[in-house]
């Protein structure tokens, strides 16, 4: 009984951390039809600028929130410079090449920038972690599934109750139709692909006291988001907490009780479980517009 | 009709000698492929300064071969074997290399070890599984101990003097590490430890929450660790930490070295370790190479500084002695024949390639270092 | 009547997709409070026309005044802000969303005549029934309600209308285009690109024939009506 509820924990804080870096996924794809491969790369962006900020004496809790705005400014300016002119309307073959291109770009440049080795991030809850009831839950992972809990909550209620979030909502139903109706869709993508990679700072922002900063850390976790992402259906962002969840919480229980080995392999299981079940994913939804 | 005949022998001998010369001042390039990029990048920067030592006091002593000058090549092999195969070929074919110095992955040392065979000299500094020095190549020697010899001493040591009743293992999911898991195994037999729990997890593992609640299921006493890299390495014991930790901890040999204990940052203090070279209490040789070492680069030399080393300075020394560069057929003959000074004192290579460390260290981690705790002389 | 006095001027207006002129050479106009239909077959350039216009595709040559303003090239969010709406072949709304989100997603006010949700819902009382269910459930007769609500939301002073009749029942499109043919009331003008000629001649004040992307008659509605000419149109000779 108390693996059975140390388990359950597990997986709804490891659910919870996957959600933050999928939701920044699914929201890019929704809103401008880009499987973001760089997406892992602005995940070590932010951990990295928790990082530079700390060295400037800025506390870790105020640097979680200027870090995710720091990778929102980087991405606007490539959003600006290359991603609006490369990839728009241009479908999602191009949109690997060339996000796998600043995904490359944007890892050279720290290693040249700040070195290639693991840096450890300081965290106020540092190491502890606390036995409730004889289980044990780290201080930090307890701080990102709150956080995390907080951030897409808040992030949910804008979507839906906000004319500009509802305007992100509508390009990503129906782009064609955005233009007919006044939204100016070029700012609406920006603002989708500078909250997407935001999303994802923070994510590593939040993450990178338990796996420390280096260049590449953000690949294994962006492998997973797009496991989280196919299940919940793309562009879906229920969908992308639902697929989180399950995965977090399959993977935990995979793990504590079958096989460590075939974990990685399970969440492409259900991948494809449930795509064989539900082409668009749990709930992405089929297209019901009639004409 | 004799006259000639000497003649023209005098004028080619004196043409080749000519030529001979004017190749004199020619450096002899050697490729090194490190990991520069990707997630063990931080062994390509330790092995990059490592070598750089070595050219440095070879061509300042005058170089080899008559005053020819080393030169190093380096290329990145991003810690994939595709990059690494690449890698060595780029530097075989446009690198104009008369040696090649790659591996500190096992696997991608697998990968370009098939390249180099029967076509160039290969030295390997860092990796240590068995399969390098089991192809049959020639002209392939291994500088680091093989992971057996390691692995025996490390294991007996657990065994007989930490004493653990159980023992709960965890190691990323490669054939390297298989190899250690099945060396353990062997070793447990009979004895009065037991393993309890075995998790082979993949690469791309980021949380290790499930599994370490898994292991501590088990109850176990003594918890091992195998995994290369330091990143992760620094992850696994953080996590490990969170979760209360276990009475007795280990992990792998050879492994451990600055780079996972400081983003560790604590959580690896007193985990037991092992490898075939220490700073602390140094002496002899060994100092003048750690001296040196800090004096070129500012910082303490590791393992995989050391290894490094001593394989560019077991080639150049190799080519100096057999008078070629390029006939490798006699350069590795001279190779095998000799024992070869090194701050660890001389190498020596058996038939297959493989040299032996003269001692085996068992390390304790001790704040960001690790500390000596026991010696071993490997037999 | 004086370059000042219309509300929207088109003049030499080409239009094309890479090498292939779509439209050539189109000039037409629009006054206060018209209402003024385009007519012709299907691919005659007659939803080119009205994407060119509002800057949802570009242009290749000539100008587009609204209110005596060159606004040629201008987006399709910059024409709506001035009072243009387009309601566009389709319907194009957002499936996933319900009636009222549809309606009050347009955050643009063109300065026209002020319409409000509860001026949709009377225009279209069926949209109340619906009004908290998804776009995408919607009947297309019940999207193209939906689809011209919208347009309104942005307060316009000219609307223009693609095909708002297509795909629709004989009933249904009736009470559909009285709704258009009243706009004028209320001083909101419209050009309107209809298949349906009759029922578009019965609503608008004048009209243009379009064929294979040129203008090729315009009149009165009365006079095309009996124009023998729009029946070759019509029939794409």
């Amino acid at each position: 009984m108390d693996l059975f509820v140390q388990t359950v924990i597990n997986g709804l804080i490891l659910g919870s951390g996957y959600a933050l870096v999928a939701v920044g996924l699914t929201i890019i794809f929704g809103t401008l039809h880009i499987v973001n491969f760089a997406h892992g790369a602005f995940f070590a962006l932010g951990a990295y600028a928790v990082l530079t900020l700390q060295n400037f004496g800025v506390p870790y809790l105020l640097a979680i929130p200027l870090a995710a705005i720091v990778v929102a400014v980087i991405g606007y300016a490539l959003e600006l410079s290359i991603v609006r002119r490369a990839l728009y309307d241009r479908g999602e073959h191009g949109s690997i090449i060339i996000t796998f291109a600043i995904s490359q770009a944007i890892v050279s440049a720290i290693i040249l920038v700040i070195g290639p080795d693991p840096i450890p991030v300081k965290s106020p809850f540092g190491q502890t972690a606390m036995s409730v009831f004889s289980y044990f839950i780290s201080a930090q992972r307890l701080f990102i599934a709150g956080t995390a809990l907080v951030v897409l909550v808040g992030f949910g209620l804008w979507l839906r109750n906000s004319t500009k979030g509802q305007q992100i909502l509508a390009v990503s139903q129906n782009a064609k139709g955005a233009l007919y109706s006044g939204i100016n869709v070029p700012l609406i993508r920006s603002l989708s692909f500078i909250l997407g990679v935001a999303a994802a700072g923070l994510a590593g922002s939040l993450l990178a006291p338990l796996i420390s900063a280096f260049p590449t850390m953000g690949d294994a976790n962006v492998t997973i988001a797009f496991t989280v992402v196919i299940l919940g259906g793309l562009g879906s962002i229920g969908g992308a907490l639902l697929g989180a969840l399950v995965i977090g919480l399959s993977n935990a229980f995979f793990e504590t009780y079958v096989s460590v080995s075939w974990t990685p392999a399970l969440g492409w299981i259900l991948v494809i479980l449930v795509l064989l079940l539900w082409p668009q994913g749990l709930l992405g939804k089929a297209q019901l517009n009639r004409h | 009709m004799r006259f000639w005949t000497k003649t023209t022998a005098t004028i080619l001998a004196s043409a080749l000698t000519m030529s001979a010369s004017a190749f004199a001042a020619d450096p002899v390039r050697i490729g090194m492929v490190l990991p520069l990029t990707g997630p063990t990048a931080g062994y390509g920067k330790d092995g990059k300064m490592g070598a750089e030592l070595a050219v440095e006091e070879i061509n300042k002593a005058g170089g080899i071969l008559g005053g020819r000058q080393i030169e190093l090549v380096f290329d990145d092999e991003k810690g994939t074997p595709q990059e690494g195969v690449a890698a060595v070929q780029k530097l075989m074919t446009q690198g104009k290399v008369k040696a090649i110095v790659a591996g500190m992955n096992s696997s991608i040392t697998l990968a370009q070890a098939a390249i180099t065979k029967n076509k160039i000299l290969h030295i390997v500094p860092g990796a240590q599984a068995d399969a390098i020095t089991e192809q049959g190549s020639q002209w392939l020697f291994q500088i680091n101990n093989n992971s057996t010899t390691n692995s025996t001493i490390f294991h007996n040591y657990l065994v007989n003097s930490i004493k653990p009743k159980t023992i709960a293992y965890m190691g990323e999911n490669t054939e390297f590490n298989k190899a250690v898991l099945q060396n353990l195994q062997k070793i447990l037999e009979g004895s009065g430890t037991k393993l309890v729990e075995i998790a082979n997890y993949d690469g791309t593992t980021t949380d290790f929450t499930s599994i370490i609640t898994r292991l501590k299921a088990a109850n176990p006493e003594m918890i091992y660790v195998v995994d290369a890299y330091p990143a992760r390495t620094a992850q696994i014991w953080k996590q490990i930490r969170q979760q209360g930790g276990f009475p007795k901890e280990a992990h792998a040999t050879g492994t451990v070295q600055t780079s996972a204990i400081i983003p560790a940052e604590g959580a690896m203090e007193g985990v037991i370790t092992g490898d075939i070279f220490i700073a602390e209490g140094a002496t002899g040789a060994m100092a003048n190479f750690i001296k040196a070492f800090e004096a070129k680069h500012k910082v303490e030399p590791n393992k995989v500084s050391l290894v490094s080393y001593e394989a560019i300075k077991v080639v150049a020394a190799a080519m100096d002695k057999a008078k070629t560069d390029n006939n490798y057929d006699l350069l590795a003959k001279t190779i095998r024949g000799n024992a070869w000074p090194s701050p660890r004192g001389n190498l020596t290579f058996s038939e297959i390639g493989r040299s032996k460390s003269p001692y085996f260290y068992i390390h304790v981690v001790k704040g960001n270092n690790v500390a000596l705790r026991e010696t071993f002389e490997v037999k | 009547m004086t370059s000042a006095g219309k509300l929207l001027d088109v003049q030499g207006l080409t239009v094309g997709y890479g090498r292939v002129v779509a439209l050539r050479d189109i000039s037409l106009c629009v006054g206060q409070g018209e209402v003024v239909a385009i007519l012709g077959a299907n691919g005659a350039g007659k939803t080119t026309l009205l994407n060119a216009i509002s800057g949802v595709l570009p242009t290749q040559s000539g100008v587009v005044r609204y209110l005596g303003r060159p606004i040629t090239g201008m987006k399709s969010w910059h024409t709506s802000r001035i009072g243009l709406s387009h309601v566009p072949e389709g319907r194009e709304v957002f499936p996933g969303m319900t009636v009222e989100v549809n309606l009050k997603i347009v955050d643009v006010n063109g300065g026209g005549p002020k319409v409000t949700v509860d001026d949709v819902l009377t225009l279209f009382p069926r949209l109340k029934e619906r009004f908290h269910q998804l776009a995408g459930g919607l009947s297309g007769g019940e999207q193209q309600m939906l689809a011209i609500g919208r347009g309104l939301m942005a307060c316009p002073k000219l609307v223009l209308f693609d095909e708002p009749s297509l795909g629709l029942s004989p009933m249904l499109s009736k009470a559909v285009l009285s709704v258009i043919g009243g706009l004028k009331e209320r001083g909101i003008s419209a050009l309107l690109v209809e298949q349906n000629m009759r029922a578009a001649l019965r609503i608008a004040d004048r009209g243009y024939v379009l064929r294979v992307g040129r203008i090729t008659a315009e009149g009165s509605a009365k006079e095309l009506a009996e124009s023998p000419d729009i029946q070759r149109a019509y029939l794409g000779f």
